[in-house]
């Protein structure tokens, strides 16, 4: 019985995304729709309106839904009750044939997007969990909408959306109008209002059905073919998979416009809904270095690096010497005078020179506040901290007597408790007879990996005395002990103007090492904006996951001199440290300033932070940890040391 | 559920180092799996899935649940117990661990409903238990939870699964080619199971507009009618399994002459590989490659190509190393 919803012929203006939900609707090898913008703009509507139009369901993922909900369990209790083993179906079980939709996928667990991607590219739902081994058939058409500014999407989810839409409400004021009057019109008599569209919605529905029996029919000929390959070359998208999507989608357009063959003009539309989220400037793995080269001060502000946009690639503005082998630390171009130290006597500090100084010294570092166990349950993976897991994830620990949310049962301990009882009980033709008094369940405990965000001063001033080679080295050594301890990390740095968030938040410490090296000093010192950025970061990340442990580690001289709301620039930046103190943030300041004459603005800031203040020489533990490049072993190996 | 009809390997555009690695792993089980890293996109998972066309039918035990081989030990204590065995005929297999599995499906476990219908303590195998003679396929290995890394590291490096749980203790034989696909965007892989895989392939898209443009054409026409299409493939697919099963016969005969041990030695030397696991690696490797390509023995270009799968993994002991690919002056090493 499907409820009444507002009429898809109804909706007013919004072309994009309703496009390109029929097209899914007549080929679902599309792989869904990510719809991306401000709240408010009618997007769950949509997407309920061309459900109904085609016969679909809309099986919504609410964002605190838990592993075993989605992919699907086993019915424990039913199973103890009546001694056979039955499967309780999950989200991905009812999505199968309908529209999978999830309301801001980009606060959506890690874990759980893995699960979602996995069953969309096999096309079936695995289930291997608590004696249960279930398959069954899974294809849907994945819908989800994301508010950029909370933050970013899994490049791996963002791939398989197979179209993007960035929505936007109507600006023209007489359309505004009619989306309020049509409103209200369905409001005051939901059934009048649907006989009022029923002939434009019949014929939608006849469209969709004429498209949907037209698409076996359709080809794409050599000469289309290859114009969709050119297109995903020139968008540099990763892999393979943009020309099939380019292919299949311009496919169901030429459907939907009643033709058998694919045009030009198809592929070209197509490009407008396959390339958005999947155009990238260069980043394979041996371009990474060049383009990490590339003058960044022009960026616009990105808070997160998957928000898709139609820059091309960035030529390199400034040549920046890069000298990797320098083992000494003595590589500064000689050309670097002693930068502004001072906040006051910065006037040339705009100037867009630049060094760049590679840390190539990495130690082990001290332990860092904060490593200990908690009590608090918390979900995740990594290994910084033995926590009780929340969610049904980590090792069966122990059991209880008390059912949380999210707790399964733990059968050995279920069935020693029953045991006592067993002589004076109806057994019903089992074995065992198991009452709810009986049931224990499982304690789980898992590894969990702090956030760290790590906010870098790579200002003209760190420029100097080798401040930026310390500062690497520093950064270096803490990702190395984040590497081990399997966290994940975020990367900002700021200088010229303002903060740049070089790696949202990820797992991947090699990118992270890889950014770091290539960012040079120079300009300014926007310490305010560093902050606020990684305020911001770590805000959006806690909505995400709201048990990680945040960890932000500020890497400074203290020295700003670039203001972000008022006139100073101090001020500033120890406005942005109590915010983050606010937030209950844990933060660590590590202090690069070690002139004679100190400012102590670093230890200012750390202050407000609420932080924990090391210099920076305090972070090496007494064990020295040196990396021999592999350069330097081949070296050696050839020259028969 | 139907199996789905599955896009045929011989049928996949280019990525021929990675079909390569996976055939290597067919023709000899004792190489140590493949870890495929590479962008979204470039059919990883569509290769390691497609394998199934090519593995073989075996003889095995009747009803074991671990498919012991009769003769091919290690067999299970109740296969060993059995003097002449009954067989069947079983096809070999991908067996996928999904991510989200818990432990207990993964090792093996209590069997619930025996437990409760009957009281009895009966072990109820688990993925380990399917995968043992089978290959073993981790989609996206780098997001799976360390305690579940655990229990495959032990497996894989004892052959064994070794259960004691709920009650239950319980061992038998867990023999399987593991083969990992993964996205280094979203993280690395835990040292020590990056040290397990025998091979490591890096894989990026197709680059030629040709390759491209036959790549869209072959799977929009499987996607249409996938049997229609695996029955056009499917002399290819016989004509590759066919030379698998050559190679196999031809691996215990192909030779090794003295100065390919000393080249594969110096390899390893030269670039500071840790322990002696990756010179045997890479001579058995070598091997294997010749068996493949019908060759009687082992050349240097076969080391030299076996080198460029096995070594670079285990060169990069530390994260941060900037290992990128191995020298080109492969000579110059060789010859010293």
């Amino acid at each position: 019985m499907h409820e009444l919803c507002y009429p898809f012929a109804a909706i007013v203006g919004q072309e994009s995304a309703k496009k390109a939900l029929m097209l899914n609707l007549i080929n679902p090898r599309i792989g869904g729709v990510l719809l991306s913008g401000e709240k408010g703009t009618a997007k769950s509507t949509i997407v309920r309106g061309v459900a109904q139009l085609g016969g679909k369901q809309v099986v919504d993922l609410p964002l605190n839904a838990t592993e075993d909900m989605l992919v699907g369990s086993i019915d424990f209790e039913a199973t103890v009750r009546n001694g056979v083993r039955s499967f309780a179906g999950g989200v991905l079980a009812r999505a199968h044939g309908n529209i999978l939709y999830v309301d801001e996928i980009n606060l959506l667990a890690d874990n759980m997007a893995a699960a979602i991607t996995t069953a969309a590219s096999a096309g079936e739902n695995r289930v291997e969990r608590e004696g249960i081994s279930v398959r069954h058939d899974c294809s849907f058409i994945l819908v989800g909408t994301m508010n950029p500014e909370e933050g970013g999407l899994r490049p791996q989810l963002l791939d398989k959306f197979g179209l993007y839409v960035g929505v936007a409400g109507e600006h023209d004021p007489k359309l505004r109008v009619e989306i309020i009057r049509r409103r209200l019109a369905y409001e005051r008599d939901p059934a009048g209002f649907l006989t009022a569209f029923q002939t434009e919605t019949e014929r939608l529905q006849k469209t969709l059905q004429k498209a949907v029996a037209l698409l076996p029919a359709v080809t794409v000929d050599e000469n289309v073919r290859c114009i969709a390959a050119k297109l995903a070359v020139q968008a540099f998208c990763e892999g393979n998979r943009a020309e099939l999507l380019l292919s299949e989608t311009a496919s169901a357009i030429a459907a939907m416009d009643g033709r058998k063959h694919v045009t030009v003009g198809d592929i070209k539309e197509a490009a407008e809904y396959v390339l958005p989220h999947r155009r990238r400037e260069l980043t394979t793995q041996n371009e990474l270095q060049q383009q990490n080269q590339r003058n960044k001060q022009n960026n616009q502000r990105q808070d997160n690096t998957d928000t898709p946009d139609d820059v091309p690639p960035e030529q390199p503005e400034t040549q920046n010497e890069y000298e990797p082998e320098d083992g000494n630390g003595e590589g500064e171009p000689a050309d670097a005078e002693y930068p502004p130290d001072s906040p006051q006597e910065d006037e040339r500090a705009d100037a867009p020179e630049e060094q760049l100084v590679a840390g190539d010294e990495v130690y082990q570092i001290i332990r860092l506040p904060g490593d200990t166990r908690d009590r608090l349950a918390r979900k995740g993976a990594g290994r910084r901290r033995k926590t009780n897991s929340s969610a049904n994830k980590g090792r069966y620990s122990g059991f209880s007597a008390e059912k949380t949310k999210g707790r399964d049962l733990a059968l050995d301990a279920t069935l020693r408790a029953a045991a006592p009882f067993q002589k004076e009980r109806e057994k019903n033709g089992c074995a065992v007879s198991v009452r709810e008094s009986d049931f224990r369940y499982k304690q789980r405990e898992s590894h969990v990996g702090a956030t760290i965000v790590f906010v870098v001063d790579a200002s003209g001033s760190m420029g100097a005395a080798k401040r930026m080679k310390e500062t690497k080295e520093a950064v270096l050594s803490m990702l190395m002990d984040s590497y081990q301890k399997r966290d994940k990390i975020g990367l900002i740095a700021f200088r010229q103007r303002q903060a740049e968030v070089l790696l949202g938040i990820t797992a991947s410490v090699d990118l992270a090492q890889k950014e770091l090296q290539a960012l040079p000093t120079g300009g300014r010192t926007p310490l305010a904006d560093g902050l606020y950025s990684a305020w911001q970061l770590l805000r959006a990340r806690r909505r995400k996951d709201p048990e990680m442990l945040p960890l932000l580690v500020l890497v400074t001289d203290g020295r700003a001199n670039s203001p972000l709301w008022s006139d100073d620039a101090v001020e500033d930046a120890l406005q942005a440290a109590r915010l983050i103190a606010n937030e209950h943030i844990p933060a660590i300041v590590v202090d690069t300033e070690n002139d004679f004459i100190s400012f102590h603005l670093a230890e200012r800031i750390s202050e407000a932070m609420e932080a924990s203040y090391f210099k920076v020489n305090e972070l090496k533990s007494a064990q020295l940890r040196g990396i021999v490049s592999f350069r330097q072993n081949m070296l050696g190996a050839l020259m028969g040391v | 559920m139907q199996e789905k009809t599955i896009y045929p390997f011989t049928a996949i555009v280019g990525q021929e180092e990675m079909k390569l690695a996976l055939i290597l792993n067919l023709v000899n089980p004792a190489l140590g799996g493949v870890l495929i890293r590479g962008e979204k996109g470039t059919a990883k998972s569509t290769a390691v899935r497609g394998l199934c066309g090519l593995l073989d039918e075996v003889a095995v035990v009747r009803g074991c649940p671990f498919h012991c081989r009769p003769g091919m030990p290690p067999l299970c204590a109740d296969c060993a117990s059995k003097k002449n065995p009954e067989t069947e005929r079983y096809t070999r297999r991908v067996v996928e661990l999904p991510i989200s599995a818990t432990e207990d499906r993964v090792v093996g476990a209590l069997n619930m409903e025996r437990a409760i219908k009957k009281g009895e303590k009966v072990f109820e195998p688990g993925i380990l238990a399917e995968a043992n003679g089978n290959i073993l396929y981790v989609d996206e290995i780098n997001l799976l939870d360390d305690h579940i890394v655990d229990v495959l590291l032990d497996s894989a490096a004892m052959g064994v699964n070794t259960v004691e749980r709920e009650g239950v203790s319980y061992s038998h034989p867990a023999r399987f080619v593991l083969v990992g696909t993964m996205n280094p965007e979203e993280g690395d892989l835990r040292p020590q199971l990056l040290d397990r895989f025998g091979l490591v392939v890096e894989i990026r898209g197709e680059q030629g507009i040709d390759k491209r443009s036959e790549l869209i054409r072959r799977r929009m026409d499987f996607e249409r009618d996938p049997a229609e299409f695996s029955r056009r493939w499917s002399n290819e697919e016989a004509a590759l399994k066919e030379r698998i099963r050559r190679a196999q016969g031809m691996l215990p005969s192909v030779e090794i002459e003295e100065a390919r041990y000393c080249d594969a030695a110096k390899i390893g030397a030269a670039l500071h590989v840790d322990g002696h696991r990756a010179d045997i690696t890479l001579l058995k490797t070598a091997a294997t490659m010749a068996a493949f390509a019908g060759e009687a023995g082992v050349t240097r270009a076969h080391i030299l190509a076996a080198a460029k799968m096995v070594l670079p993994h285990r060169m990069r002991r530390l994260p941060f190393d900037t290992t990128d690919g191995l020298p080109s002056d492969w000579e110059a090493i060789l010859d010293a």
